[in-house]
This record gives C-alpha cells, sequence and structure tokens, in this order.
C-alpha cells in the first residue's frame, strides 16, 4: 500500500471542530460588522440624539414633506416629522428639534416655509421672536408663516402693474381727447395767440401810418385813434378769452398733475420692484443654474469612471478632423506618429 | 446558516460598494479629462451637423490644452477648429486657428505642421489664390516626404485641383492617379472619392463626358457610403454640370434638384447658390 495513511476518527472529529470554529468566528465578525454599520447610520440619522417636539399650524400642507430640514440661521436644527389634518382642516405638523438648540429658540419664534435658494428646495426656517418667554419646551405651538412663492410674487408685480398701465392710458385716453377741458383749453389758446398776433400787425400798421400822417388833420387821426380803440377793444376782448383758456387750463392743470404723480409713483414701484428682481434674484438663479449645470456634469463624469459603467463606455480617446481634400468632417483616432 | 447568508450578503455588499466607488484623480488628470470630454462633445456636435456648437467645444478643448501647454493637444484641436470653420465657410477664422500651429512651428511635430500648411493651401485654392496655394502645398509635401505619409493622398489630390484650375489637365489626371494608389493603398476611402470626383471634372473639361460620368457616379457612391453630406453635394453638382454638357438636361436638372436638397440639409450657403445657379442655367 502506497499513499498517505488513512486518517483516525479522532482526528477527523478534531479538524471538523477546526473547521467549525473558524466558521463562526467569521460569522461572529460579519454579525459585529453589521451590527456596527446599522449602528453608525442609526447614529447618523439622529436615532441617538435626544430631541423634544414642537407643533405649529399651517393652511395648507403644500410644499412640505416628512424629513424636510428645520433650520435656524441656516443650521439644520431638526426635521419635520409628522403632518396631519385635524376636523378644522387646519394642517398640525410636527417638529423634532434637536436639544442642544433649545436655549437658542425661544417660544415666540415663527416658523416659515422658504426655499434655500430660489428654485431649491424647501426648508422650514424658525425665526426667533423677542424672546420674553423664554426657550421653546416639549409641544410648544409656534406660530407658522409662508413666504410668498416665485409664482406669487410675479402675480403681485402683476398686479401692482395693472393699476399703473390703467392709469397711464386714462391719461393718455385724457390727453387726447378732442373734448378734454386741456384740449379745448390749448385750442383756444391756440386761436388766441393767432388773434393778438394779427392785432399786433395792424396795431404796427397803424402806428406808423399815424406817425407818418398826424400832420394830415386831426379828422384823419381821430379816424384813425377810433379805429385803434376798436383794436384795442378786440384786443381786450381777445385778451378775456385768453384769461378764460388760462383759468380752464388752470383748473384742470391739479387732475393731471395728480394722476401723472400716481403713474410716476406706480412705474417708480414697480421699477424698484424688477430692479430688485433683476439685481438680488436673477444673478442668484444664473449663479445656482450654472452651479447645478456643473455639478451635474462631475456627477456624470464620476458615474462614467465607476465600476460597472467604464466597462459598458468605449475608453476615451482623441479624435481628429483628419485633413480631407474634398471639405469632409470625418473624425479619426490620433495616431502616435502620422508617418 | 440563516447567518452565514447574511454575512454573505454584507460581504457582497462591501465588495461591491469597493469596486463601484470611483478612484481619486489628480489635478493633471482631471484637466486632461475635461480636454477629452470637450473634444467628444465637440465630435457628436459634427455629427449631429451642429457646427457652430461644434466650434465652440473646440475652442473650450483649444483653450484647455493652451493652459497647460499640451502642444500636441493644441496642434490636435486648432486643426479641428479650422476644419470646422471652413466647413461653416468662415476662412478668415479658419486662416487664424492655423496660424497656432504654423507661427511656431519648432514647438510642434511635424505632422501637424504639414497637416496645417495643407489646409491653408486648400484655403487658398478656394479662395482662388492660386499662388498662395502653391507655396502652402510645398511647404505641406515638404513635411510629408515620405510615401506612407498618412495625409499624401489628400495633399496630392490638392496639387491636382491646382493643376486644374491652372488649366493643366493632364498633369492633373497623372496626379490623380498617383493619389487613387495611395488612397486605396491606405484604405481612404474619402480620399479616393476625392480623387475620382477630380478625375471626373479633369474628363468632363478634356471633353470626355461619358468618362466623367462614370468616375463621378463612382465617387457619389463612396461618398454616400461614408455618409458624407457636403461631399455627396459636390458630387451631385458636378454630375449636373456634366450632364448638361452632355445634354442631358432632365438628369442634369435631377441632380441639381437633388444637390439643392443637400446643401439645405447641411445649411451650406455656398453649396445652395451653386445648386441655384445650375438650376437657372438648365431652366
Amino acid at each position: 500500500m502506497t499513499g498517505e495513511p488513512l486518517k483516525t476518527g479522532s482526528e477527523m472529529r478534531r479538524n471538523l471542530r477546526n473547521v467549525e470554529f473558524a466558521s463562526r468566528v467569521f460569522l461572529a465578525i460579519a454579525v459585529v460588522s453589521l451590527c456596527a454599520a446599522v449602528a453608525l447610520l442609526a447614529y447618523h440619522q439622529g436615532v441617538f440624539t435626544r430631541t423634544i417636539r414642537v407643533y405649529f399650524y399651517a393652511g395648507t400642507a403644500d410644499g412640505m414633506n416628512k424629513g424636510m430640514a428645520v433650520k435656524l440661521v441656516g443650521f439644520k436644527v431638526g426635521s419635520l416629522e409628522q403632518i396631519s389634518i385635524d376636523r378644522d382642516l387646519r394642517v398640525k405638523v410636527e417638529l423634532r428639534v434637536d436639544a442642544k438648540y433649545i436655549p437658542m429658540i425661544d417660544s415666540e419664534a415663527t416658523v416659515r416655509l422658504t426655499k434655500e435658494t430660489l428654485i431649491g428646495a424647501n426648508v422650514l426656517e424658525l425665526r426667533n421672536g423677542s424672546g420674553d418667554k423664554g426657550p421653546i419646551a416639549e409641544k410648544t405651538i409656534l406660530r407658522y408663516e409662508r413666504e410668498p412663492a416665485l409664482e406669487e410674487i410675479v402675480a403681485a408685480l402683476a398686479n401692482q402693474l395693472q393699476p399703473m398701465v390703467g392709469e397711464v392710458r386714462q391719461a393718455t385716453a385724457y390727453f387726447s381727447n378732442p373734448d378734454s377741458d386741456f384740449r379745448q383749453a390749448v385750442r383756444q389758446l391756440n386761436r388766441t395767440a393767432a388773434t393778438l398776433a394779427e392785432a399786433g400787425v395792424e396795431m404796427k400798421r397803424l402806428i406808423v401810418i399815424a406817425t407818418d400822417r398826424v400832420d394830415k388833420g386831426e379828422m384823419r387821426l381821430r379816424q384813425v385813434l377810433d379805429t385803434t380803440d376798436g383794436l384795442l377793444k378786440e384786443a381786450s376782448s381777445s385778451l378775456a378769452v385768453l384769461d378764460s383758456s388760462l383759468r380752464k387750463v388752470d383748473a384742470a392743470l391739479p387732475g393731471i398733475a395728480t394722476k401723472l404723480d400716481a403713474s410716476l409713483e406706480s412705474i417708480r414701484v414697480t421699477s424698484e420692484a424688477m430692479r430688485g428682481i433683476l439685481t438680488d434674484e436673477l444673478p442668484s438663479i444664473v449663479g445656482e443654474a450654472g452651479a447645478l449645470v456643473s455639478d451635474t456634469g462631475e456627477m456624470v463624469r464620476g458615474a462614467k469612471r465607476s465600476w460597472p459603467v467604464r466597462n459598458l463606455l468605449p475608453p476615451s480617446q482623441e479624435l481628429q478632423l483628419r485633413l480631407d481634400s474634398g471639405g469632409g468632417l470625418t473624425a479619426h483616432p490620433v495616431e502616435n506618429s502620422g508617418r | 446558516m440563516r447567518t452565514a447568508y447574511a454575512g454573505l450578503i454584507l460581504g457582497w455588499a462591501l465588495g461591491l460598494g469597493g469596486c463601484g466607488s470611483t478612484p481619486p484623480q489628480t489635478g493633471a488628470e482631471v484637466q486632461r479629462e475635461h480636454l477629452i470630454d470637450a473634444g467628444e462633445r465637440a465630435q457628436r456636435a459634427v455629427g449631429r451637423g451642429d457646427l457652430t456648437r461644434a466650434a465652440g467645444f473646440y475652442r473650450e478643448a483649444l483653450r484647455l490644452a493652451e493652459s497647460i501647454e499640451d502642444f500636441r493637444a493644441i496642434a490636435i484641436h486648432a486643426l479641428n477648429l479650422a476644419a470646422v470653420y471652413q466647413a461653416l465657410e468662415e476662412p478668415a477664422l479658419a486662416d487664424r486657428a492655423l496660424d497656432r500651429v504654423l507661427s511656431a512651428p519648432e514647438r510642434f511635430e511635424r505632422q501637424w505642421s504639414a497637416e496645417a500648411a495643407g489646409r491653408k493651401a486648400m484655403l487658398a485654392l478656394q479662395a482662388g489664390e492660386q499662388d498662395a496655394a502653391a507655396l502652402w502645398l510645398a511647404r505641406a509635401e515638404k513635411g510629408c516626404p515620405a510615401a506612407a505619409c498618412r495625409i499624401r493622398p489628400a495633399l496630392l489630390n490638392l496639387r491636382a485641383q491646382w493643376m486644374l484650375e491652372r488649366g493643366a489637365t493632364d498633369e492633373a489626371r497623372a496626379v490623380l492617379e498617383q493619389s487613387l494608389a495611395a488612397s486605396r493603398a491606405q484604405g481612404n476611402g474619402e480620399e479616393e472619392a476625392n480623387a475620382l470626383r477630380l478625375d471626373g471634372r479633369a474628363a468632363s473639361r478634356a471633353g470626355h463626358l461619358g468618362r466623367a460620368v462614370e468616375q463621378l457616379t463612382r465617387a457619389l457612391e463612396i461618398d454616400k457610403r461614408l455618409a458624407l453630406p457636403r461631399k455627396i453635394a459636390l458630387d451631385l453638382l458636378e454630375l449636373g454640370e456634366a450632364e448638361l454638357a452632355r445634354g442631358e438636361r432632365e438628369a442634369a436638372r435631377d441632380y441639381a434638384r437633388r444637390a439643392l436638397y443637400v446643401s439645405r440639409a447641411t445649411r451650406s450657403r455656398r453649396q445652395q447658390e451653386a445648386s441655384a445657379r445650375l438650376l437657372e442655367r438648365i431652366q
């Protein structure tokens, strides 16, 4: 007989015990690792953090969801635990606030639903009140405010614009209406000015005649003077008309001025609002959008590099639009040497 | 047993996480990745026929290459940018892109300078500047002396084109024979079609209209197989001219209309005008 000697029963039993021991050790390590991972996850989820419950009531649950962050001056201090509805159709919201932040939040604090950025996620923001009533405690009920959404801002802006446009239209219609006091007064003013000009020319002519012919007799002079008198009367009546026209203009002007003032004020308010949007909000939107695109690009690049995606994609390579005497554009992988 | 399974799953999950993680990158690798990414995006835009966007991506790639003084990448993307500008019918911009390589040729490998000079010659031929074309062509040929030079068939075709422009039809056809042999040896279908097209043009000028149509039809077949729209339009235009010269007005009109449709699809203003002019002559 050649080869290994047959193992005895006791040896085999010992070997089996060793294998059993090794598997138990391996399983114990695996279980401990799993427990540690679960515990770590739970720790990160805040299971071991001491919290208190506070509430607020809202008119609608729109924009709120379970787990959303509760922030105080930009720091996450808790999360939304539960949303329920009561019999009066009020939305009752339960928040979990980290106990270590309790001294920083007073019982008169206001909860505000806002966005982290103009196009970012919704968050609940705590804003402290006067601080007279001390810090929050378990089951404190807080006040709630809702920040106007972008659509509401735009709607408010449109509402602001509407009366302004109406007023401008009204003022324009007033100025362009041929029957309005203003247009009539201007027409009369034009007529009077024309009459005055005519009278002035006539008077000049008569004065020249009077000067030249003063020596031609009293009769002629009187006639001339009579004519002059008539013309002066005419001028006086014209002046009366002018006076009445000016009175009308004077009466109409305060109304017009008030309307113009109101229109200009509306324009000023609207332009202020528009400037606010353009200088404060738009650049931040553009900046955020740029950052978002850049982040997305980085994420896609990261995903492309990770296993198993990297094995599914063709390897990156430099491509060249080789010289084509017919003007074609065909890409070829770049060779190390062209000859 | 259940515990063993749990352990196995945990180990598998940890392993999967480890394999799926992204390896860390150095700054140089990130820069290089951005450079290649811009080049790939440009290439995809060229594939879509969106040449304006492609030019934007190539400009970005060139900027990145210049920021790290990667001369090889600078040459590649300057040449790519020039090719796209030429297709966009912006010769001045194409010239400027090529000057990045030609103004300091000592920094670049010889093949890139030769290719840049070749494209300059092509631009000069398009502009009708025969003398400038001859100078650039000579410089390109000097940088590409060996028979195995990758761009040799293209340079031979440009030389033949230059000769045709000067009326030297027989010499041009002799050069085109060399070009056909070189491009077939390299398996370069693009240049083979270009040589056939030029040969068709030369035959047409020599009055051999039957041969011209035959050569141009072969060029069209190759260009359609390679899906090169601008060159398909060129083939159709040449075929239209040859058929018109043969007195086949109906066939000529058909080719001119097809050239017009293709050039509209590629948004090539120059080819659209050429097609419209040919159609007017046929009417």
